[in-house]
């Protein structure tokens, strides 16, 4: 296996397969990982020929979020270097919107794979996708407040969107971690799996998506993000440009004909 | 100062704030709207204070506006300085009212949790959503009650509680006034967790004991991000916010200590510096 931190997989069935590669550290979030981690994302939202991203973590966590044996080495680690505010600010907020923004931003499904510890920032990149799978190991938190820090990568934006602000808040404040169950009953994943088959169900589910109409998709997440910071009046109206444009994609075109002739549509992605 | 609000610091960084009405369900009147403003003032800026409880006197957490008096009350408030009524005058008074009773317990740079041990109604409801936990009484009863004295509601109701519920269940709360019990209210999400009565204030207070015990400063910072998020930033933005923050956290011994224990594989021990 390669010991690159980011791996990933192309799989014919359209699914780009993301495992963040760094298991003797718990996946921690290094600068090299998140630059990787970056690159790959990117390149998966350019690539016609993936149609789902699904992120995973190797070993037995997702990821633990910031590498604290890189703070505690040096204590500009937390911002990823700078002196000044402006500059380690700014590559924070850089580091943070490469990836949990790029996550959001991206025109196709993203698929989180929760296969152990998902905490601090790693939280962020989960709370970024579309769909969280949980295994039934996957534990979840914020932990900001362990190491006396108020946050990062997108959680106090996602965070409240997911479980409403009042659990978002108590979630924050209190650093409770939470198992698979207590993860879905608030509605933070919307699956557990059996740990044992975990990867294989969830990249099937994957595959489903994958399987889709990958513009619309795409449109629809710039619908819902829209949606979050806009009037109802403009919302309208970015929904109705989408399904402008919608209406002269194959895939629009050729569901309407299998719709016609009672058959199951194919999509292609175009 | 009057005594319808009383201020109890405790030991371990909370302040139990108590409204202290009971003969009136804790309803607020001018001198518990007052004294409540002050109260939370003087908190806010206090960095002894590490966390702010809120609870009633008696079976009720708080009726909301005392009926009563509201029309005389908000009368006097219009009263410019030229002696008469004024439209814009109530109206800036009013919000100023706002702005330093439920807008103070949801921005103040520390955690604020409502130990909501009976009827919170109307405003009273609306306190208990604007802090950022809400613990409950089993005997707890919410109710956006506004519409029962027509009403469109005051103190934050409207941009709190769709965003502790949901749009759809807020609607629906607003326009039926009903009653929502402790279970029912857990079940929402609008109550964090549910106690015993009997043991509901130690329990309440030693919840609040552990936020008091956290990294404050990062507390605060966490609920300056949490709200330009709820106020309508862009991810871009509140991604910014965050790094801001985190770059303000960098110095604090909070951090550098909770950074030297997670090493040792100690539990932190936070001060709120």
């Amino acid at each position: 296996m390669s010991d690159a931190p980011i791996l990933v997989d192309t799989r014919d069935d359209g699914v780009a397969l993301i495992t963040l590669n760094r298991p003797d550290r718990l996946n921690a979030m290094s600068a090299d990982l998140l630059a990787q981690l970056a690159g790959a994302l990117t390149a998966a939202a350019a690539d016609p020929a993936v149609r789902c991203v699904a992120i995973t973590g190797a070993g037995r966590a997702f990821s633990a979020g910031g590498d604290v044996k890189d703070m505690a080495a040096d204590r500009r680690a937390v911002t990823f270097g700078g002196e000044s505010d402006e500059e380690a600010s700014g590559l924070l907020a850089r580091a943070a919107q490469s990836t949990t923004g790029a996550i959001y931003d991206l025109p196709k499904p993203v698929v989180a794979l929760i296969n152990g510890v998902a905490v601090g920032g790693a939280l962020g990149l989960v709370l970024a996708c579309d769909v969280r799978l949980a295994s039934s190991r996957a534990r979840l938190g914020t932990a900001f407040r362990n190491v006396g820090l108020s946050g990062d990568f997108g959680t106090t934006y996602l965070l409240p969107r997911l479980v409403g602000w009042g659990r978002a808040r108590e979630l924050f404040l209190s650093g409770d971690l939470l198992d698979a169950e207590g993860a879905r009953d608030i509605g933070l994943v919307t699956a557990v799996y059996d740990a044992d088959s975990f990867l294989d169900d969830a990249l099937a589910y994957c595959a489903g998506l994958a399987q889709g109409p990958t513009l619309a998709f795409g449109r629809m997440k710039a619908n819902l993000n829209f949606g979050e910071g806009h009037s109802l009046r403009q919302a309208l109206a970015h929904e109705a440009l989408n399904q402008r444009f919608s209406a002269l994609d194959h895939d629009h075109h050729d569901a309407a004909v299998a719709f016609a002739s009672k058959q199951e549509p194919v999509f292609r992605g175009r | 100062m009057n005594d319808t609000v009383l201020v109890d610091r405790r030991d371990d960084g909370v302040t139990l704030v108590t409204l202290n009405r009971p003969e009136s369900l804790n309803a607020m009147n001018t001198d518990l709207s007052d004294a409540l403003r002050a109260a939370l003032t003087e908190l806010a800026d206090d960095p002894a204070v590490r966390c702010v409880a809120l609870t009633g006197q008696g079976r009720a957490f708080c009726a909301g506006g005392d009926v009563k008096s509201m029309r005389e009350r908000s009368r006097l408030e219009g009263i410019g300085p030229d002696g008469e009524y004024h439209t814009d005058v109530a109206i800036r008074a009013m919000q100023d009212r706002q702005l330093e009773t439920s807008g103070l317990l949801h921005t103040m740079p520390k955690p604020t949790v409502a130990l909501v041990n009976g009827y919170a109604i109307g405003a009273g409801f609306c306190f208990a959503l604007a802090c950022d936990v809400r613990l409950c009484s089993e005997k707890a009863k919410f109710g956006m009650a506004f519409r029962n004295v027509g009403l469109p509601g005051d103190f934050g109701g409207a941009y709190f509680l769709p965003r502790v519920v949901g749009q759809g269940l807020a609607r629906e709360i607003f326009f039926g006034g009903e009653v929502i019990d402790a279970e029912r209210a857990r079940a929402i999400g609008l109550a964090n967790h549910v106690y015993p009565a009997d043991d509901f204030l130690a329990e309440g207070l030693a919840y609040a004991g552990r936020l008091a015990q956290g990294p404050t400063k990062a507390l605060g910072r966490m609920k300056a991000n949490l709200n330009r998020s709820g106020e309508g930033s862009s991810l871009e933005e509140v991604l910014m916010s965050e790094a801001i923050n985190t770059r303000m956290s960098r110095d604090d011994r909070d951090h550098a200590g909770a950074v030297e224990a997670f090493i040792r594989g100690d539990k932190p021990v936070f001060s709120g510096r």
